[in-house]
């Protein structure tokens, strides 16, 4: 017998054990680790900055550059977010609050991006290791929600619409095809017949992103994969952004439960797979250009406490626990073999 | 990464996509040597599909000034740059293609153009490429020169855009090869602004989403050409399908003058486009200019044009450029007339070789006046 071959049965040991225990690792990581604060009453769903926040525990996410899929984002300007949640039992917000030095307002000029962040869910209610698998932005028949909030809408919605005039303050144009009222102009309100519309060719095909008249800074998504990020039919979230001393404060919030089956519904009966991402616009990130969390789980505190699938949050520890014990018997189990051989060698 | 073939370039190369070609493709010539940059193309252009707001900065169709006209600024010397050296060996590209050079993490080489670069469109207008001296006087080619270049989207058989959109909203029409944005799936990323060489992807202000020439498809489809080709006075373009050169159809005018003569070369192939638009070169030009523009291509083209008056046929194809507003599918010359007919082979143009000539007598006796041109 070779040296080599002698110890075999200890390499094949030790290897079982490495397996088992970053499969223990991976198991611990899944734990529960983002809880939904329940709070009786009203909800600081409009304000960011609302002092009702102080109290509220605190996740810091830490976001990568992604680079599953191009284009990729080389490197990090936003390192972590730290992210809260309340609910009441008929609605939940959440606040992401990230440093970014920049306050990056508009996507107006050619080469202009503005700031933005968003929250990611697995709609169907997937055990954590599933929700890995299906790596970001969903997967066929694994249906993600997405929640995008966007500093230019945010802006559109507090100052009305950001045109071309306010981008350009020494802009002049005499005439418009169908515009109505006096040059400078004004989107929407002079544009807003389907004669005019018909110009502005985003807006007449009914694409979110070129809708002048907007009444959220957050846009209700869905995907299933990369690429196949859709605007929803059904817009129904809510929100608001502050950047104040370096830093952006996002507040999004919508009712907990709806009748709309593309949405996350967060009742009592499971936990949620969340995921953040954040992109910092006078780096020109956009689209795949972002800073991305992995997969959190998340639980709804309730009245009564902290609700969920039970098997599953008690599972979890146990289930580390009990790989964390087997590698422990293996690798005393290797040591011994290995003693003996040395012995019966001697 | 799949291979390709390019015609243009010789060889295959690396595209982010399996090969998949239209039915027909979408193509143009221009001829170059007749262009005075009056801009009624790009003012045509404007009025149809640009003149909304948000749409101020953008031109479909631009003609700028060689060598130092550009629109966006530097569009072309800033791809140049980075692309590096460009060599040929024989008909083959051996240099990398903006597929090839692309970062990692990107689909394809290229820049995203700044606010600033949008402003000046006739940056470089008229200007020549160097000063004349005392005594200075013409020969073949110039000595000092410029030249004007019409620009539209190539509807390129591999587009950059296209390459690059990560949301897959551009696409490539079966129909014709005629390259669009879904106007209601992009979400403004310019991932496709950044790739094209071109830079004829534009961001729209107001829409924050981009737009690109559509090839006047509503006209190709009525079997009409383009506005930028009928409303052209100099009558310098003519639209017609293209084909690669093992399909060449040559009784069809753009195969025949890209691949039948050889007269009209792709804009820009080291990039690796296999772009559908073709340039008749500017014969009064340097031809390393030429070259490092148009590719390997130049100096036979240049050869044939000037011989164009013992071709009858090339003569007769230059002559129906700008002579209707309808798609000429097949054209044949015969009997001192061009002619060009349509997909159901009705003609739709035909124009003589040569222009009739009547010679009168100076002094008409009947009225008792002389006839002569009188200042």
């Amino acid at each position: 017998m070779t040296r080599f071959s002698k110890y075999l049965p200890l390499m094949f040991v030790l290897a079982l054990a490495i397996a088992l225990s970053s499969n223990g690792l991976a198991l611990a990581q899944a734990q529960p680790q983002f809880i939904s604060a329940y709070q009786d009453g009203d909800l600081p769903v409009a304000d960011p900055l609302s002092a009702a926040w102080d109290s509220v525990p605190v996740y810091t996410a830490s976001v990568t550059p992604q680079s599953a899929i191009k284009p990729t984002l080389f490197q990090a300007t936003i390192s972590s977010i730290d992210v809260q949640s309340l609910n009441n039992g008929k609605d939940i917000v959440f606040r992401l609050v990230w440093t970014d030095e920049t306050q990056d307002l508009h996507a107006t000029k050619p080469d202009e991006f503005r700031d933005a962040a968003a929250l990611q869910f697995s709609v169907q209610d997937l055990d954590a290791e599933q929700t890995q698998k299906i790596l970001c932005m969903g997967a066929a028949g694994q249906l993600t929600n997405l929640w995008h909030w966007k500093a230019d809408w945010q802006y559109d919605v507090d100052e009305g619409f950001f045109d071309v005039v306010d981008a350009y303050p020494n802009f002049w144009l005499d005439h418009y095809p169908f515009v109505v009222g006096e040059p400078p102009f004004r989107l929407p309100t002079d544009f807003n017949s389907d004669s005019a519309k018909r110009y502005l060719i985003g807006w007449s095909a009914g694409n979110p992103l070129s809708d002048p008249a907007r009444v959220t800074p957050v846009e209700d998504l869905n995907a299933y994969g990369f690429g196949t990020v859709t605007s929803q039919a059904n817009q129904d979230l809510l929100g608001r952004g502050v950047w104040q001393d370096g830093k952006w404060y996002v507040v999004f919030s919508r009712s907990l439960t709806d009748n709309d089956a593309a949405d996350i519904q967060f009742t009592t009966d499971r936990s949620f797979s969340i995921a953040f991402a954040a992109w910092d616009g006078s780096d020109q990130q956009v689209g795949a250009r972002k800073q991305l969390s992995t997969w959190t789980t998340m639980l709804l505190e309730t009245k009564e406490g902290i609700a969920g699938p039970a098997k599953k949050i008690l599972g979890l520890p146990i289930g580390a626990a009990i790989a964390v014990g087997v590698v422990v018997v293996l690798v005393i189990l290797g040591g011994v073999l290995l003693v003996m051989r040395r012995r019966k060698a001697a | 990464m799949p291979k390709v073939y390019n015609w243009q370039i010789g060889r295959e190369m690396d595209y982010p996509y399996e090969a998949a070609y239209p039915e027909k493709q979408f193509g143009a010539v221009f001829d170059i040597n007749k262009c005075i940059a009056c801009q009624t193309c790009t003012l045509a252009c404007k009025n149809a599909w640009t003149s909304g707001r948000g749409q101020e900065h953008m031109f479909f169709n631009n003609v700028e000034t060689k060598p130092y006209g550009s629109y966006p600024l530097g569009w072309d010397v800033r791809l140049l740059e980075q692309l590096g050296g460009q060599s040929w060996s024989g008909g083959v590209y051996t240099g990398k293609t903006v597929f090839e050079a692309a970062p990692a993490g990107r689909a394809a080489l290229g820049f995203l153009p700044e606010d600033e670069d949008w402003a000046h469109p006739n940056h470089g207008e008229d200007e020549v490429a160097g000063t004349i001296d005392t005594g200075a006087y013409f020969t073949l080619p110039h000595p000092v020169w410029m030249f004007y270049l019409q620009r539209i989207c190539n509807h390129c058989s591999y587009p950059a855009c296209l390459a690059s959109c990560p949301r897959k909203a551009i696409y490539k029409r079966e129909e014709d090869g005629i390259v669009l944005i879904d106007q209601t799936r992009c979400r403004g990323y310019r991932e496709c602004a950044r790739s094209c060489p071109f830079k004829k992807v534009l961001y729209n202000t107001v829409t924050r989403v981009s737009e690109k020439c559509i090839a006047c498809y509503p006209l190709v489809e009525q079997g009409r050409q383009t506005y930028c080709t009928l409303s052209c006075i100099g009558r310098i373009r003519i639209n017609g399908w293209v084909n690669f050169p093992d399909k060449a159809v040559l009784d069809s005018p753009v195969d025949f003058l890209v691949h039948g003569r050889k007269v009209a070369l792709p804009l820009y192939p080291q990039f690796g486009l296999n772009v559908n638009i073709y340039y008749i070169p500017p014969i009064h030009v340097p031809s390393e200019f030429l070259l490092q523009m148009f590719g390997p291509g130049v100096p036979n083209a240049i050869d044939t044009y000037k011989r164009v008056k013992d071709d009858p046929e090339l003569l007769g194809v230059l002559l129906l450029m700008g002579s209707t507003d309808k798609w000429i599918e097949k054209f044949r010359v015969k009997e001192g007339f061009a002619y060009g007919y349509d997909a159901k082979g009705d003609e739709v143009s035909r124009v003589p070789l040569k222009e009739p000539i009547y010679i009168r007598p100076d002094f008409n006796a009947a009225t008792g006046a002389f006839l002569h041109n009188t200042p």
